[in-house]
């Protein structure tokens, strides 16, 4: 096991004065990897941010309001960032041309819950939304030729989803329903944790219907099922946040194949306890045989053998969360402190800047 | 001599660092989470549980002579009881948070009324299985809180307690909220007094601690628990109350509108934040110089108060009077002046500020 102390590497460099802050001035996009991620100025605005695999910054553009996941639409030219629960925008991003062309507004009783995902064809998208007045997750559709009008939805199976994947047969949607109930009118406040009942769903998107559920059992109803990613196999990663006491010693993070159980990776209590009861992302490497999971809470990062569900490496790095595949089969990475890095080198730091949660490779 | 170099080391990396403490002595840390344990949780948590006895004593009285003495003895003490409730809301955290209690005492905001339709249920149906201290443990947490008890003693219908003889079940059910909410507290209070219990998790910080490794991160926590305070009153309790202008104002969702003690309950909250930073000391971390931050804090409270004199009156009616509403602006001001104080200011110059994906992921 490979512990990375990455605090301890900064102020190692900090001292020999080898880190300068640097901000990079934008220019355009050469045609390799780019990463895309919702952002906060330094002047407290929010936006979002697009940057090559050198930590680059190509562009950024402002948004009405803060921003959370992001999807590529399948031909790469486009990308949705969607608001922030309870998000009343998603803005859509021309990856070529830099810029936000279209700000998809939220409808009358729903709002964005912070992901969604394209259709193969790239013909319609679907984000979380809350229905609020119902106490419903929903998948909201979008008619993308059409402007990306809002023609219909489909319930999500459970309360609060939040990040939903295309499965790999196409034609499925794995939903994280985290359970928890929120009203805009009471912002952000959690309206039903002594009744939470978290799952992940499966959903037909030809017909809407729910064709499977895992759900973590009564004992763990405070669980909060919350960011997902499918790894080479098929099975879906997911990373959990709890809402019990703080003191409870449970299992974060865990996977599971389709039609099965769920299984909790096991890990020294030391590493869990370093996760502080949250985890923020979870990424699959590029080859589908690692996932990393981060957790600004504890300002740690783990990277899981697939196959085995053994601890591959550690790291420590402050306000860490955004997390995506790099070019090779390592996760490129960013902090709330402007941090950028790709595997254990750090690449730039953008004072000023906040690095949102997610980050969506192009 | 390599002691003054180590000294001098730190004095121009803090000098380099904006924000950071030049001169805070950390060792202030483990008396400022002593002094919040005794000085300010425990006499809290122990007044809470007293005064929930003593409104369990004035139900019992209530119940077994009704008159409109015994009545207004009851509802009299039902703002004390607010009052100690609403002093130590603040801690989202420990004790309250095992088995759903802090839910289990106020059951708040009740979106749609839904735990409003359950207790009117139980009282229109006269349920003999809510009756009990025991009995309503195994109830929803809606039936067995202060909501519940508010609208037993102050709603529709509650005048009839004074009458001998005409209300008799609601009166027993009054009474078993109150026999609930004090075996309830109580146990919160006895749990922070133990000596290996959450007191211990906050004042022995280190590597086998489930939760925290530094003192440092104790008080980061508390301050959270400040600062979230600040907000929670705002957002909530104010600016969802007071909607866009004063057509669109919804007082009857005010947090004890009933009982007539919405202000004297946001009071209270905004006074405990005041009273856990001067009990905490939480001063002691800073140098001379920021002796003024305790003075700035008292200002804004002060002003806080100050504007809601104007409006204390009647608080439905003023947030539908455009004149009066410009003091609850005021209010909105102060208590955002406060929050920067404790979350930017002293968190900032303690070196304890809460990274951005930290303190409000996703």
């Amino acid at each position: 096991m490979i512990e990375i102390d990455r605090r301890r590497f900064l102020a190692g460099a900090l001292a020999s004065g080898l880190a300068t802050a640097v901000a990079v001035p934008a220019e355009a996009s050469g045609g390799e990897a780019t990463y895309v991620t919702a952002i906060r100025n330094a002047d407290g605005s929010f936006g979002v941010a697009v940057l090559n695999a050198d930590g680059r910054l190509l562009f950024t553009e402002s948004m009405e309001g803060r921003g959370h996941g992001a999807t590529v639409s399948p031909d790469n030219a486009t990308a949705v960032v969607f608001g922030r629960r309870p998000g009343r925008f998603a803005a859509v991003v021309d990856l070529a041309a830099g810029k936000i062309v279209r700000t998809i507004p939220a409808v009358e009783g729903r709002h964005f819950c912070g992901h969604g995902l394209y259709t193969p064809d790239g013909r319609l998208l679907y984000a979380t939304e809350n229905a609020y007045e119902l106490e419903k997750g929903m998948l909201g559709v979008y008619d993308v030729a059409a402007d990306y009008r809002r023609i219909g939805e489909i319930w999500t199976g459970g309360i609060g989803p939040h990040e939903t994947l295309l499965m790999p047969d196409g034609k499925t949607a794995v939903v994280a329903n985290g359970g928890i109930l929120i009203d805009p009118m009471y912002g952000r406040q959690k309206l039903n944790i002594a009744t939470m009942e978290p799952s992940l769903a499966y959903l037909d998107l030809e017909s809407g219907e729910v064709v499977d559920k895992m759900e973590l059992g009564p004992e763990r109803h405070q669980l909060s099922i919350r960011h997902i990613s499918i790894d080479g196999d098929g099975a879906v990663w997911f990373g959990c946040q709890y809402e019990g006491p703080k003191t409870d010693q449970v299992p974060l993070i865990g996977k599971h194949m389709r039609d099965g159980e769920a299984e909790m990776m096991s890990a020294p209590a030391r590493v869990m306890r370093g996760y502080r009861q949250y985890v923020g992302s979870v990424a699959t490497s590029r080859d589908g045989t690692l996932v990393a999971t981060s957790s600004p809470r504890g300002g740690v990062m783990t990277i899981w053998n697939c196959a085995s569900g053994t601890i591959v490496s550690e790291a420590k790095i402050e306000d860490v969360c955004g997390l995506a595949p790099d070019a090779g089969n390592a996760f490129f990475g960013t902090s709330g402190t402007g941090l950028v890095f790709d595997g254990d080198k750090d690449l730039a730091r953008y004072p000023g800047i906040a690095f949102d949660n997610h980050m969506r490779m192009v | 001599m390599p002691f003054v170099h180590a000294a001098l080391a730190f004095l121009l990396l803090a000098a380099a660092l904006p924000g950071a403490a030049a001169a805070a002595p950390a060792d202030a840390y483990p008396r400022i989470v002593e002094r919040t344990i005794t000085e300010f949780i425990r006499p809290g948590y122990n007044r809470l549980a007293a005064e929930a006895k003593a409104m369990d004593a004035a139900t019992s009285a209530l119940c077994s002579e009704p008159s409109k003495e015994t009545l207004s003895a009851a509802r009299g003490q039902f703002a004390d009881l607010v009052d100690a409730w609403s002093r130590v809301e603040l801690l989202r955290f420990g004790p309250v948070r095992e088995d759903n209690r802090y839910e289990r005492l106020n059951f708040w905001p009740d979106r749609r009324s839904l735990g409003l339709r359950q207790v009117q249920r139980i009282i229109s149906t006269k349920d003999e299985s809510a009756i009990g201290a025991d009995a309503l443990w195994d109830k929803s947490v809606a039936v067995q809180g202060l909501g519940a008890l508010e609208f037993a003693l102050f709603g529709t219908g509650a005048d009839e307690l004074a009458e001998p003889g005409a209300a008799d079940f609601r009166c027993r059910y009054a009474q078993s909220i109150a026999a609930r909410m004090a075996a309830t507290a109580g146990d919160i209070a006895a749990d922070w007094t133990k000596a290996d219990g959450f007191s211990a998790v906050l004042l022995q910080p280190g590597d086998d601690n489930p939760v925290y490794r530094t003192h440092g991160e104790v008080v980061q926590d508390l301050l959270r628990a400040m600062t979230e305070e600040m907000q929670f009153v705002r957002d909530l309790k104010l600016v969802a109350i007071m909607g866009e202008d004063a057509r669109d104002a919804n007082p009857r969702v005010a947090p004890f509108r009933r009982a007539g003690l919405t202000v004297a309950a946001i009071k209270a909250n905004v006074e405990s934040v005041l009273a856990m930073f001067e009990k905490g000391d939480f001063i002691s971390a800073l140098g001379e110089e920021d002796a003024w931050l305790s003075q700035s804090l008292r200002f804004e409270v002060g002003q806080v108060f100050q504007s809601l004199g104007q409006v204390e009156d009647d608080f439905g009616k003023a947030l539908r009077d455009e004149e009066k509403r410009k003091f609850l602006d005021l209010v909105l001001l102060s208590l955002h002046g406060a929050k920067e104080s404790i979350g930017d200011y002293y968190a900032g110059r303690t070196g304890l500020a809460i990274g951005f994906n930290s303190f409000d992921g996703d």
